[in-house]
């Protein structure tokens, strides 16, 4: 129901998409018990062996306590955001967000990679970067995801993604699910401890 | 309750039949995690010592004269490598060697250094498996996407032995030294001597402002920073 829902949300105008949204959005709720749609999936350890390198868990980028990025990207604001790194940041729309319990996000930027990110409390992170100029997303995609051997690629909202779920690649990796998805020339990567519909429910609404 | 996402998402999405474009080529020499490998003793996170330069690059380069490789006795695992890392540390490549009893994932276990190749991509791994060891010394290695295409290419000395996966958007980051070791047993002794970062008019320039990264964890190795293009990790009882 979702996927088809999702597909043809893009073809359908705004205010009707957003409607739509909504619809979606309060089934997933009630069908998962409203308020127990935050409820996290157990810790899940990275296998039984370690990464090499100086690395951190994907679950650190929920921990608010903690920079979400750690080359001296600084918060700002998303007027602030845009500006220095000079392109468009395409946010998760409002009334799902606000359905969803989302908090307001902070908003980092780093100069270094010209990245900006999002992190909504302790349930969804988002990263944006920009494209490479000639880089086909949607290729790409298809590329990583038969490269990886993880997840799957689709369309969300007439955008190309590629889908990440939790321990697709093995246990552990990754442990948290990720939908990558593309709009114009800026790529925005969802880390979610929410339902994996809901995430994909998110990257939709760009 | 407890929702278990994977299994919701999956079973919407198959239903709904979108999907999934998942083809089978392949270069032979990348391997992806399989089956986790047996428990062994040496688990929990391992220590790191590493330095960073105060500009990012679209590579990282150690040469003239290089990184030390050691051969010891490891009882779990030791690395010496080089990184470009992303702002969030969700996205890295890092190349080097490497001697693991079995506690790394992906690649292989190794009674002696073998080369390390390593790309990450926001929770799911690639690496290069070594068809042999090598020898004790002081080596050049390179990790670059001079031409931003999101391949990175990994080279030994002269060599380039490994290509990373299409790592999309991943096209620069922060170089990054790393000593590292699992065992509070195992040695974590590296010399990075010739430290260089790949600018954007695709040059390899001397690293500045070098200074050690706040994830430096280990209790009982300490970086010395000879320069900005020198950094070592010795054992506190050295004196730098």
């Amino acid at each position: 129901m979702l996927g088809g829902l999702m597909k043809s949300t893009h073809t359908i105008p705004t205010g009707a998409r957003r409607a739509a949204i909504l619809v979606i959005a309060f089934a997933i709720g009630a069908a998962l018990g409203g308020l127990t749609l935050f409820e996290w999936n157990p810790a899940t350890p990275l296998g039984d062996r370690e990464l090499p390198g100086d690395t951190r868990s994907l679950r650190t980028l929920f921990d608010t306590t903690q920079p979400l990025m750690t080359d001296g990207g600084s918060q700002t604001t998303l007027a602030g955001a845009e500006s220095a790194a000079g392109y468009e940041v395409p946010t998760p729309d409002t009334a799902v967000a606000s359905f969803l319990q989302l908090k307001a996000p902070e908003i980092w930027f780093s100069a270094n990679s010209r990245e900006v990110g999002l992190r909504y409390g302790n349930n969804l992170v988002i990263m944006y970067s920009p494209w490479p100029r000639g880089k086909d997303p949607g290729k790409t995609y298809e590329l990583q995801a038969t490269q990886f051997h993880a997840g799957y690629t689709t369309i969300l909202n007439g955008n190309p993604a590629w889908v990440v779920p939790k321990d697709s690649q093995e246990p552990g990796f990754p442990e948290v699910d990720v939908v990558h998805t593309s709009v114009g020339s800026v790529e925005a990567t969802f880390f979610g401890q929410m339902p994996l519909d809901a995430l994909l429910l998110l990257a939709s609404s760009l | 309750m407890t929702v278990n996402a994977h299994e919701i998402g999956n079973k919407a999405l198959a239903s709904m039949g979108i999907l999934l474009s998942m083809g089978t080529g392949f270069w032979s020499s990348t391997v992806f995690p399989g089956a986790p490998a047996s428990a062994v003793a040496c688990l929990g996170s391992p220590y790191n010592t590493t330095a960073e330069p105060d500009t990012n690059g679209r590579g990282v380069q150690v040469s003239n004269p290089g990184m030390l490789i050691e051969n010891k006795t490891v009882d779990c695992g030791r690395v010496s490598s080089l990184f470009d890392k992303n702002s969030a540390d969700t996205r890295w490549v890092e190349v080097g060697w490497y001697e693991d009893q079995n506690v790394y994932v992906c690649i292989p276990s190794t009674t002696n250094p073998w080369r390390l190749a390593f790309a990450s991509l926001d929770g799911v791994n690639s690496c290069f498996i070594p068809s042999g060891g090598i020898g004790e010394g002081t080596d050049g290695f390179k990790v670059h996407d001079d031409n931003q295409d999101g391949i990175w290419k990994f080279s030994h000395d002269a060599t380039n032995f490994w290509n990373s996966p299409d790592m999309g958007t991943f096209v620069t980051g922060t170089p990054i030294s790393n000593g590292e070791r699992v065992g509070t047993s195992d040695p974590a002794h590296s010399d990075f001597n010739g430290l260089k970062r790949m600018n954007s008019s695709q040059v390899f320039v001397n690293w500045s402002g070098t200074h050690e990264r706040f994830t430096s964890d280990d209790p009982d190795y300490k970086l010395c920073i000879h320069s900005a293009t020198h950094v070592e990790v010795k054992l506190n009882s050295n004196p730098c």
